[in-house]
């Protein structure tokens, strides 16, 4: 494992046994302040999954509502409907062979069942299939061209959107190919005042097996903002197939964003507008509800 | 390690979800306080959060859908979590306890 | 894109990638050090800050405050701390022992946290996010969940009162916060606060001319005037009372009168306490100063690089330190000028008047972005209105009935 695994697993271990700690401390605590505290946890530690995931505006969203709205009505509830001389405010649960055995099983049903009994590792549909790779005085190399999201995450498609400037691309090919070929890839940007500029290419990937193909890929990071082409060619010692593109003409092959602010903004004010709206009268309606259910009743 | 977060994100998040799940139907079933009962669902809702949000992440083509649901159950889950706590404060102020078990006066 | 801003940044030393790519112990022990420079910077910032307060609390009602410790007093401070550190750890029989021990790191730690995001010099922050005026928005409400939790632990019902005055105080002030800020992000279209202080190079008020190096009269707060103005001062009042200060500062007033969140509270924990108040104003100060004072940017175009310092780094960061400065020391003023505001003036204050001010701030300053000529229009129309309502409360008779007081008479 790459040290730079090791670094995301430690994150992700330490914020999972966290989560899962506070859960069950939720679950568990015959204190109910420190339950609504346990709370806390949870909703930082699944902050701190999400940030691993690079969701980063869904992090401060569930941070601001979750942990600075929910958790502190929740606490300020705990804290009126009791009597304030309680100190140690009790917290009965009836737990029983019943509830612990349905939750175990509810529990083992998901991941046996959903998680290792389905594959979600679904290869992505290669952005562009059987293409030729022709090397001099050699039969051309034929393989599928793809991109994806770097990191491993989803596939990215045709026009699509990439975050955080970081992209992979790779050329996978079942057939076999000589140790001492590489690919190469090359990325091409529109420029300010329109026209493409052409970046440096990448340095040649060696192949390697994957699954019974061979697959070379590079990852491309820190790309600027903006719409990008891209091209690949292999290369033998010396000698370059000519450079293959994806997209002929003007068409850009994805779009380079920061994070996934503008995407939820654009998503926001496009297909998911009548939601937007409707959960705004909601949150409207649940104002006023809550304002009026709390009300102190005035006795005639 | 070949299960590791690195290699399987979309395994370990699963499964993540499925435990704070799991026990978010625990707290639900079995604790007595009402308040501990609207704490179980916030878990059930985190945990359905997380899932959204590895789908969206992790599985390739998926887009931003998964991102916005959660977007949305977030909101929803604090419009929840204000009207329920409301009528939490009317139960304390009409039965002077918070006892689920107990606020059963429709029946009688 | 500001062409002002030299490619000189430690962005390519401190970057995630590199980082990431160099063996995980480096990754961790870098963190580290990052986070160690920055408690250590806040700890020596709020003790200066506490002797600070009291020197202009001094000079101010014309007495001279701490003279002893050191050449004027300045060393005040470090007698402040270490006696703080060395007192005795009481902690009371009624506590829940592990709240009322973790209350003061949670509230420090929604402080420091937001340390992370600020754009302290071109390309330097300890962490560059790109949604970061929103990460600090969410992390300064783990202070909220801090001081309940203080005030619950501590076992008294003096504490658990002021707790949830002062934590409705914050929530409550948090909306005036987040509206005056949302109109400024119209105009920048940015949530990554590097952007929003690179934003603030070039431009004229109300949009014109997007390359000219104004200077002062590009930065945020002439942009929509008088809305952004507007905007600045609801974000820095609203400011004041998520802080706690004075005039807002109830509950801390009422350690005075009767027992605040952190009555419990002594030594070392209740200096962590004092330490996160003081890092939640300069976090405040900092937001405002990049919002609307321009971030790191001097206040004269065309010159960063170019002046004393001769590098664009340390002269943003002196920049942006000075304004923010400015700013907490306007704070420190406004807390021995002003009387206290009750609570329920302090909720009427929050609720009537400037959530539906920064409403219409928001409306204005999107409708100006739409279309800077309703912006002109609208500027116009509002600065009449504030010029008038402003003539006439300065220009207005006294009440009836009132006579200035006169002492009676001695008895002979």
């Amino acid at each position: 494992m790459a040290t730079s695994e090791i670094l995301i697993n430690l994150v992700y271990y330490v914020v999972a046994a966290a989560a899962l700690g506070g859960g069950v401390a939720v679950a568990v605590s015959k204190n109910i302040v420190r339950s609504a505290f346990a709370l806390l946890t949870v909703l930082f530690s699944v902050a701190g999954v999400y940030a691993l995931a690079r969701a980063d505006f869904i992090v401060a969203a569930q941070i601001l509502i979750y942990v600075g709205g929910i958790l502190v009505l929740i606490i300020f509830a705990i804290m009126l409907t009791h009597k304030i001389t309680d100190v140690k405010l009790s917290n009965e649960s009836s737990p029983g062979p019943v509830s612990v055995t349905a939750c175990l099983s509810v529990f083992v049903l998901i991941v046996t069942a959903f998680v290792y009994g389905y594959s979600w590792k679904r290869e992505a549909a290669p952005v562009r299939g059987s293409v030729d790779f022709a090397l001099e005085g050699r039969p051309p190399v034929r393989a599928d061209l793809s991109m994806w999201q770097g990191g491993g995450l989803t596939g990215v498609e045709f026009d699509g959107k990439v975050l955080d400037g970081f992209v992979r691309l790779k050329v996978k090919t079942s057939s076999s190919v000589k140790e001492t070929v590489r690919a190469q890839f090359g990325l091409s940007r529109v420029k300010k005042g329109g026209g493409w500029e052409d970046l440096p290419p990448s340095k040649p990937a060696p192949f390697a097996t994957e699954g019974g193909a061979a697959v070379a890929w590079t990852e491309f990071e820190r790309l600027e903002e903006g719409k990008y082409e891209w091209k690949a060619r292999l290369v033998d010692e010396g000698v370059e197939s000519p450079w293959v593109e994806f997209a002929q003409g003007q068409l850009p092959d994805f779009n380079s964003e920061k994070g996934l602010t503008k995407a939820i903004g654009r998503a926001f004010m496009g297909p998911y507008l009548l939601a937007f709206e409707v959960v705004s009268v909601l949150l409207l309606a649940a104002l006023v509800g809550a304002a009026f259910l709390a009300r102190k009743e005035v006795r005639e | 390690m070949d299960w590791a977060f690195s290699r399987h994100p979309l395994e370990n998040l699963l499964v993540l979800s499925a435990a704070l799940f799991a026990l978010g139907i625990f707290t639900i079933i079995t604790r007595r306080n009402a308040v501990s009962v609207l704490m179980g669902v916030e878990l059930v809702l985190n945990a359905a959060n997380v899932n959204f949000v590895a789908f969206s992440q992790y599985v390739p083509g998926a887009g931003i859908h998964g991102g916005m649901f959660s977007i949305f159950v977030i909101l929803l889950a604090a419009a929840e979590a204000a009207v329920a706590l409301a009528i939490i404060i009317g139960i304390y102020q009409n039965f002077g306890r918070v006892d689920v078990d107990k606020a059963e006066l429709m029946k009688e | 894109m500001g062409l002002l801003i030299a490619d000189v940044s430690l962005w390519d030393f401190f970057h995630w990638d590199r980082v990431m790519a160099s063996p995980w112990w480096f990754a961790l022990l870098s963190a580290f050090i990052v986070c160690a420079i920055i408690v250590n910077f806040i700890a020596v910032y709020a003790g200066v800050n506490t002797l600070l307060e009291r020197k202009i609390a001094a000079h101010m009602q014309a007495r001279v405050g701490p003279y002893q410790v050191g050449p004027h007093g300045s060393l005040q401070w470090l007698a402040d701390a270490l006696k703080l550190m060395v007192k005795e750890d009481v902690i009371p029989r009624d506590t829940d022992g592990l709240l009322f021990r973790l209350a003061p790191y949670v509230v420090f730690g929604g402080s420091f946290a937001a340390w992370v995001a600020l754009p302290l010099a071109p390309g330097l922050s300890p962490a560059v996010m790109n949604v970061g005026i929103l990460y600090i928005l969410a992390v300064s409400s783990a202070v909220v969940i801090g001081i309940l939790m203080a005030g619950w632990s501590s076992g008294s019902k003096w504490a658990l009162f002021g707790a949830m005055r002062s934590a409705a105080q914050i929530v409550s002030y948090e909306v005036p916060v987040g509206i005056a800020l949302l109109g400024m992000l119209l105009i920048y279209g940015s949530l990554d606060m590097h952007d929003i202080s690179r934003a603030q190079e070039t431009g004229a008020p109300f949009g014109f001319s997007p390359d000219w190096h104004g200077g002062i009269l590009s930065w945020g707060l002439f942009r929509f005037p008088p809305f952004t103005i507007m905007a600045f001062l609801i974000y820095y009042t609203a400011g004041l009372a998520e802080t706690n200060r004075t005039p807002f500062d109830i509950p801390e007033a009422e350690s005075e009168l009767v027992a605040g969140y952190h009555t419990e509270y002594s030594g070392m924990r209740f200096s962590f306490f004092f330490l996160a108040e003081y890092a939640n104003m300069f976090v405040v100060a900092a937001i405002a100063t990049t919002f609307f004072l321009g971030g790191w940017l001097p206040p004269f175009g065309h010159l960063l690089g170019k002046t004393f310092l001769m590098s664009p780094f340390l002269e943003g960061l002196f920049w942006f330190m000075a304004k923010s400065f400015a700013l907490v020391l306007l704070m420190m003023w406004l807390r021995w000028t002003l009387p206290r505001y009750r609570v329920d003036q302090l909720m009427d204050l929050c609720w009537k008047k400037l959530t539906p001010l920064a409403f219409v701030t928001l409306f204005a300053i999107g409708a100006g972005v739409f279309n800077r000529w309703v912006g002109v229009g609208l500027g116009t129309v509002a600065g009449l209105i504030a010029i008038g309502l402003i003539g006439q409360a300065v220009t207005a008779p006294p009440p009836e009935g009132l006579q200035p007081v006169r002492a009676p008479a001695p008895a002979k």
